[in-house]
């Protein structure tokens, strides 16, 4: 049991470093890399390669959701939760339709990843549009550039991991 | 299914309650972060540059040519008011009115960028004596903000193209005053122009002075096209702002005016 718990501990640690240094990345580094005031979400493309090919902290809930949305709560304007909330949720989804689609190619892991980031953009939208008093001028394209910036990351990698089956294949 | 909705449902109560605890939270995470932050800003700053030396070498040269002309101008410009301060200053002394304050101004580093959502964070905060709605400007007295979160150690500034702001201003030379409206992404635009005043793009914007915390006379940035419909009372115009929040690495607050 204690081997057990040390385990998972040393996931948690690993998953907050992660994400603690892609928030880093995301806020500093990609600002002079930014279409139309727009940067990649690291984090969001992290949290969604490590749903689909990694166990998580673990298999029951993704906890590792509410680590990303953590630090993209603690360093955003919003209060804490919001990113919680909508990447656990987005989380859940994404793993139950994992258990529905048999086949995981690269299109339908794309597909599932603009659906991914579609959920929580729409629901930081609706979120600042309720709470901040924010309008929704601007925003199609906003979450469009956010979309395409993003995709362009995460099909990268999931190119580079898909040459790779052995890892679906332990994650199953 | 329903027991991962039951897991997260409790997390949601968890969290509405850790925002008692919020500013603590972040100050400390701002605190431990700064100093990676400002590294990371400044390694992209260089490799951003090193781009645009090889990419936009024409360009530049380019620019650099406009700027030394406006340059030119602005320095006789700056004669003609030079004069007219010290005659400002005569006449003043000679009605016995008080000479306009000079702003009281605290420096801050610029420790996060979030393009995205228009807000910077600084490295002061209420230990500084920062309170909310003070301007945030540039060196040269270009506004980029105001403070919309003050932390123990941090100040989290909006900028002026974020949706949440707007404030009056003054179109300079054309005796009229509008109304500025961030509308994300960078950019904000000018409205509540009334639609008989001749605007011209290339006219400057400054702040008007109206609001708690924005000093008169601030620039604020350059008008760049107009919209004018025949339905509306009023005309629009997009604004530039007078800085590049990409190359901005520390700003001015203003304590009081």
């Amino acid at each position: 049991m204690s081997f057990g718990f040390f385990k998972v501990f040393k996931k948690i640690l690993f998953f907050l470093l992660i994400f603690y240094v892609l928030v880093l990345v995301q806020t500093s580094f990609f600002t002079h890399f930014n279409i139309f005031g727009q940067v990649p979400n690291l984090i969001l493309i992290a949290l969604f390669l490590i749903i689909i090919f990694d166990r998580g902290i673990s298999g029951f809930f993704p906890f590792e959701a509410i680590l990303a949305g953590l630090f993209l709560d603690i360093f955003s304007y919003r209060f804490l939760g919001v990113s919680i909330f909508l990447l656990c949720l987005a989380s859940i989804f994404s793993q139950e339709i994992l258990k529905v689609v048999k086949e995981h190619s690269f299109i339908i892991l794309c597909v599932l990843f603009i659906a991914f980031v579609l959920f929580y953009e729409s629901g930081i939208l609706l979120f600042d549009y309720f709470f901040n008093q924010i309008d929704f001028s601007g925003a199609a394209k906003a979450i469009l550039i956010k979309v395409s910036y993003n995709l362009f990351f995460s099909s990268l990698i999931l190119c580079l991991i898909l040459k790779f089956p052995n890892a679906l294949e332990a994650k199953k | 299914m329903k027991k991962k909705l039951f897991v997260l449902a409790i997390l949601v109560l968890f969290f509405v309650a850790a925002n008692f605890f919020e500013k603590e939270i972040k100050n400390f995470f701002y605190s431990i972060s700064q100093k990676s932050q400002i590294a990371l800003a400044s390694a992209s700053e260089n490799i951003f540059a090193f781009y645009e030396i090889f990419f936009k070498a024409q360009d530049l040269q380019r620019e650099n040519q406009a700027l030394r002309i406006e340059i030119q101008g602005l320095k006789t410009q700056i004669i003609g008011l030079k004069n007219l301060e010290e005659e400002n200053r005569f006449l003043r002394g000679a009605l016995a009115l008080e000479l306009p304050e000079r702003l009281e101004l605290l420096f801050a580093d610029v420790v996060m960028k979030n393009i995205a959502d228009d807000f910077i964070l600084i490295n002061k905060g209420a230990e500084n004596g920062l309170e909310e709605d003070m301007a945030v400007i540039t060196a040269e007295k270009v506004l980029i903000g105001k403070i919309t979160t003050v932390f123990n150690g941090f100040s989290q500034v909006s900028l002026i193209t974020n949706k949440e702001i707007g404030f009056a201003v003054d179109i300079q030379d054309r005796d009229c005053m509008a109304k500025t409206k961030g509308i994300g992404n960078s950019a904000f635009i000018l409205d509540f122009i009334p639609r008989e005043k001749e605007i011209f793009a290339g006219d400057y914007v400054s702040t008007a002075g109206q609001e708690a915390g924005l000093p008169k006379g601030l620039l604020v940035g350059e008008i760049v096209d107009i919209q004018k419909s025949d339905l509306s009372v009023y005309q629009q115009a997009n604004l530039r702002s007078g800085f590049q929040i990409q190359e901005i690495q520390r700003v001015f607050v203003v304590l009081d005016y």
